[in-house]
């Protein structure tokens, strides 16, 4: 996984997976890159093959902390799959998600 | 019933220990595996995160001490269905038949929603300490394009308007879930296809009770069990009754289904009683006198009761002698499942046999009940020297049973009782050329074998081509001698109870009409004229009491003793004998016709 800051954002990027064994493991990245002046967090899931409910609690996790910053978690280019499964459980009424391509 | 599909799938078989890694590693082989298979990329991103949540969901909840035991995942490829089981050794819960999403807030509790969106059809089978998630999905036809948006589901179709006869809609609504429950079967176990060698079985209908033993035998086989016990239930009555078991010689009565009663202890009463299944294990032993006790003690096993529709229909138990392996969940599913069929096939056939009821009940049984009606006699003829009480009663409403009594020359008496094997429309045919026959030979009554030998003649092609055959009794009643000469054809003794108490047993005669081409009849003759005579079917003989004992010759003979020593009247007698019929019988429905007929000297 890829983290990148730009201003106010913290950008993830390259993650292949976002699942049981990993998310912890991005939880715990995320709060350590996490400055207090971060208010939203960009997670490029171009790559991503396959979110599961342990990534889905991930990524509603930092969307709490940042939503309690004026800001929240916003999702970019989520491939086909992933975009399916966020329609699925109506994640994507809660997560701002940004198609650039 | 539609033909069974067989089975096509290609199945990969995976263990991995139970640590999250491996489940990434497994989802890895799995895409691999749903590719080979042709699925299209979107259904294996939806597949791998199905599995990856049930994979999950084991290791996370795995009991601590089956750490140390594989997580088993099977991968199933068929034209149709794709399929994956994952065996789990957690503690299990309660599987939703459809998961609701959380709070939009809440971090967890998607897994199983997803799993259920993801899938078309899911089942958690729960066993002791293993359990086993079976999830399927249909697979998209081949050549047509996969909707980039999921598909509005289809209105599904408006069934035909049901047949206004329910007994048909229920069948074939049996039928429907029959067939469904093939096509489960089919695909729950590669080993479970040698039973569908039998399901052909299943169309011939006439020999429907047959397979049932060799199913059970391969169920033996499939999950590894010792032994089987399969008790039907009465229709109507709270028993259930020994129908099949894996030592053939062994015996059981019924067993009663009141939980007051000594029998509601037992493992299948409480299984039929509880409507769930009951363990049979080392840790609860089996009530004293619990029929399994024969097969099950010191072993393990389990007590499953048939219900179709809520209608109990039996219970099937099954077990191992080894009480340290109990079944695990794949073979509790392949035994409840295979009980449940067995429930429904009972059904079915009770449905069908009601079906050809119904049916002969139209036309043909009101044109055969005419007939048979119109074979007995109006009213008994009477001579000075004697009197005559009859009784008939037939099984159905058509029956095989046939008696006639006509006058010959001066003052004398033919007394006719014949029963025709079998029952219905057949039997009353074989009944009415009976009856033709013995009118248009009446110059032969005084000589009984002589008549039977000619009636044997004239009958025996159709009995033989048919395979029927008849049982006969002839009575010429020689008023002037006071004498009674007899002769049968296979049939029960005429009784002549004598003033001492004694009671004869008339059965001079031959075979069955129908048996040989061309036999002989011997004759009696015997003095009637200070006794009481009884002529009858075996039907009498033959009557059952609810516990399924014979009323037998000996009642009878005791009973038209007293009636002699009393000098009882013909129709004294006969209230007689019905009444140790009735209370012998005490409402248990007669399987059988019934004809008698008294004949009492006047004095």
């Amino acid at each position: 996984m890829k983290i990148q800051y730009r201003d106010k954002t913290l950008a993830l990027s390259d993650i292949s997976e976002l699942n049981a064994s990993n998310s912890g493991a991005m939880r715990d990245d995320a709060r350590a890159a996490l400055r207090t002046e971060i208010t939203t967090i960009d997670v490029d899931l171009s790559q991503t093959r396959l979110v599961d409910s342990s990534g889905l609690g991930a990524l509603i996790a930092r969307n709490k902390t940042m939503s309690t910053r004026g800001g929240g978690v916003r999702i970019i280019n989520p491939t086909p799959s992933v975009q399916q499964i966020l329609e699925l459980t109506r994640l994507h009424r809660v997560f701002e998600i940004v198609k650039t391509s | 019933m539609q033909a069974i599909p067989p089975i096509l799938g290609e199945t990969c078989t995976r263990e991995i220990p139970c640590e999250l890694p491996a489940v990434v590693e497994l989802c890895q082989q799995a895409r691999e595996f749903f590719a080979r298979a042709g699925l299209p990329a979107l259904e294996i991103d939806g597949w791998e995160l199905a599995l990856a949540e049930a994979s999950n969901n084991a290791v996370k909840y795995c009991r601590p001490e089956a750490r140390t035991i594989a997580i088993r995942v099977d991968l199933v490829a068929s034209e149709e269905w794709m399929e994956v089981r994952i065996t789990d050794h957690t503690p299990g819960f309660d599987w939703p038949d459809k998961a609701e999403l959380p709070p939009d807030d809440s971090e967890s509790g998607r897994g199983v929603f997803l799993i259920q969106a993801l899938t078309d059809e899911s089942q958690y089978l729960r066993g002791r300490g293993v359990n086993c998630l079976i999830l399927r999905k249909r697979r998209a036809p081949a050549e047509a394009a996969v909707p980039a948006v999921p598909a509005v589901p289809a209105v599904p179709a408006t069934p035909a308007s049901p047949p206004p006869d329910r007994v048909d809609q229920e069948l074939q609504e049996a039928r429907h879930t029959l067939d469904l429950m093939t096509e489960e079967l089919a695909s729950s176990y590669e080993s479970l296809s040698a039973i569908f060698r039998f399901t052909a079985e299943l169309q011939r209908d006439d020999e429907a009770g047959d397979f049932v033993p060799r199913w059970l035998g391969e169920l033996l086989a499939v999950v590894e069990a010792d032994w089987f016990v399969l008790r039907l239930r009465d229709s109507g009555v709270e028993t259930l009754r020994m129908a099949s078991s894996s030592s053939p010689e062994w015996q059981s009565g019924p067993i009663q289904l009141l939980l007051d009663s000594p029998h509601g202890a037992f493992v299948e009463a409480q299984a039929a009683l509880r409507r769930s299944d009951v363990w049979i294990e080392t840790s609860a032993p089996l009530a004293a006198h619990d029929p399994l006790l024969h097969f099950a003690a010191g072993g393990c096993g389990l007590a499953h009761p048939l219900f179709v529709n809520d209608r109990l229909m039996g219970v099937l138990s099954i077990g191992r002698r080894d009480g340290k392996r109990p079944f695990q969940a794949g073979e509790v599913n392949v035994i409840q499942t295979f009980g449940d069929f067995l429930g429904l096939q009972t059904r079915n056939r009770q449905l069908q046999e009601a079906q050809v009821r119904a049916r002969l009940n139209t036309r043909d049984l009101e044109i055969a009940a005419n007939l048979q009606q119109a074979l007995l006699p109006k009213e008994l003829v009477s001579i000075p020297q004697a009197s005559l009480s009859c009784y008939y009663r037939s099984a159905r409403a058509i029956g095989g049973d046939y008696f006639d009594v006509y006058p010959v020359g001066k003052g004398n008496l033919l007394l006719v009782v014949a029963d025709v094997m079998g029952k219905g429309l057949p039997a009353a045919l074989f009944a009415f050329m009976f009856r033709s026959l013995l009118r248009a030979r009446r110059d032969l009554a005084a000589r009984p074998g002589e008549y039977l030998a000619w009636l044997n003649q004239n009958l025996f092609q159709e009995l033989d081509q048919a395979e029927m055959f008849i049982t006969a009794q002839i009575a010429f009643l020689d008023c002037e001698k006071g004498e009674i000469c007899v002769a049968s054809a296979g049939h029960p003794p005429l009784l002549i109870a004598r003033p001492t108490g004694a009671v004869i047993e008339v059965s001079a005669g031959g075979p069955p009409l129908g048996i040989d081409a061309d036999p002989t009849f011997s004759e009696a003759r015997q003095s009637y004229a200070d006794g009481h005579a009884l002529m009858f079917t075996d039907g009498l003989m033959e009557a059952r009491n609810p516990q399924g004992d014979l009323l037998g010759l000996e009642a009878i003979k005791a009973e038209l003793a007293s009636a002699t020593r009393r000098g009882e009247s013909n129709e004294a007698t006969k209230s007689r004998l019905v009444r140790l019929l009735q209370s012998f019988e005490q409402n248990a429905p007669a399987a059988d016709d019934t004809v008698f007929i008294v004949i009492v000297a006047n004095k």
